[in-house]
């Protein structure tokens, strides 16, 4: 075709090709309210945990749970000499239920935040792990992990068209500090909305407690 | 879109049918109407803009007060604290108990930073002995 040249987002639907989950810790400890603690990251991409910050409290909050206001915790986590996600992470998590008064806590580890270069295509890769612990027994609630990515087109079967898309999606992948953003919002919407595998829905959701059959105990 | 990009939308879509991965998406009608609440954490994360991060939430929260519309949980809380550190502490402990009406769950905090504010400490500041606990938040 012309020189149009296309971005495929590719759902690695691996987490969710699992066997079938079963929700008996969860519902055991039914969490009303969600605190998100700093991410930790797990790449060489330093901004990775502040874009990553900023996709979470949505899809989480409209799922329907009350999640904490991600700068306050922040503010408060900082206070108690905790700025980094790895401290945080390695607190005992009865502690957040002290702190800060809620249910469960989310884990959120950032595993790949890449470009990669496969002979002239480029493939943006954002891969998260999330582990939902309860703050009064320090269970697991839920877990998931999700990579969402993007290819760059083969610009149209000449190598000429292959270069230039290559090109521009590089230029593009320099310019945009967003564009990993897309891949981390669709990776959160995999892990918390994909039925059968994602959270339940919260209290504040239409479905709550009516959505039992697809999440079974 | 050429063939080969045709024949990657299919394989990705037949293995996601295989897994009978029903990907619901986000619900049709979002719970909340959430004004420029992400830009502000985009503007305080990412580009580290304070103004920004304070005209992005009294955009959401003053917008919402205007239309009825159903504000998003963090919001008021942020506001509160964002009231707070220009030093309108009345404001600030309104916003606190707004969030902790609207939103029960966060109760528990909003009082401690409310209490903390009342007493002429930070909202921030953790009590020198660093248990942070009392009665009501391990409730």
């Amino acid at each position: 075709m012309t020189g149009r040249w296309c971005i495929v987002l590719v759902v690695l639907a691996i987490a969710s090709c699992g066997p079938k989950r079963h929700y008996s810790s969860y519902y055991a400890h039914e969490p009303r309210s969600i605190l998100v603690v700093p991410a930790l990251n797990e790449t060489t991409a330093v901004e990775a945990q502040a874009v990553y910050m900023t996709t979470v409290s949505r899809p989480l909050a409209e799922r329907g749970f009350y999640v904490f206001p991600l700068l306050l915790t922040e503010a408060l986590l900082r206070d108690l000499g905790l700025p980094e996600a790895g401290l945080v992470h390695e607190m005992p998590v009865e502690r957040f239920r002290d702190l800060f008064g809620a249910d469960a806590v989310l884990f959120v580890t950032i595993k790949d935040w890449s470009n990669k270069y496969i002979v002239v295509q480029s493939s943006t890769v954002v891969k998260v792990s999330f582990v939902l612990k309860d703050t009064r027994t320090g269970a697991v609630l839920w877990e998931s992990t999700q990579s969402a990515a993007r290819n760059s087109g083969d610009g149209g079967g000449s190598v000429i068209g292959m270069l230039i898309a290559a090109a521009v999606t590089y230029a593009v992948n320099e310019m945009t500090e967003t564009d990993y953003r897309p891949l981390a919002q669709q990776a959160n919407v995999q892990a918390f909305y994909v039925r059968g595998v994602g959270l339940p829905a919260g209290p504040y959701h239409p479905d709550f407690a009516k959505d039992r059959s697809y999440y079974p105990p | 879109m050429t063939w080969a990009g045709l024949g990657r939308v299919l394989v990705v879509s037949l293995a996601a049918l295989g897994c009978g991965a029903a990907v619901t998406g986000c619900a049709p009608r979002p719970l909340y109407d959430w004004g420029r609440y992400e830009e502000s954490l985009q503007a305080s994360y990412v580009s580290h803009d304070d103004d920004q991060v304070w005209s992005g939430l009294e955009a959401t929260v003053t917008a919402a007060e205007r239309s009825r519309h159903r504000l998003p949980p963090g919001a008021c809380a942020e506001y509160g604290f964002a009231l707070y550190r220009r030093g309108d502490r009345d404001r600030a402990i309104t916003y606190f108990e707004r969030e902790a009406q609207l939103f029960p769950e966060s109760k528990p905090l909003m009082d401690k930073l409310i209490a903390k504010i009342r007493g002429g400490s930070s909202p921030d500041e953790q009590p020198p002995d660093g248990a942070g606990t009392d009665g009501e938040a391990a409730r």
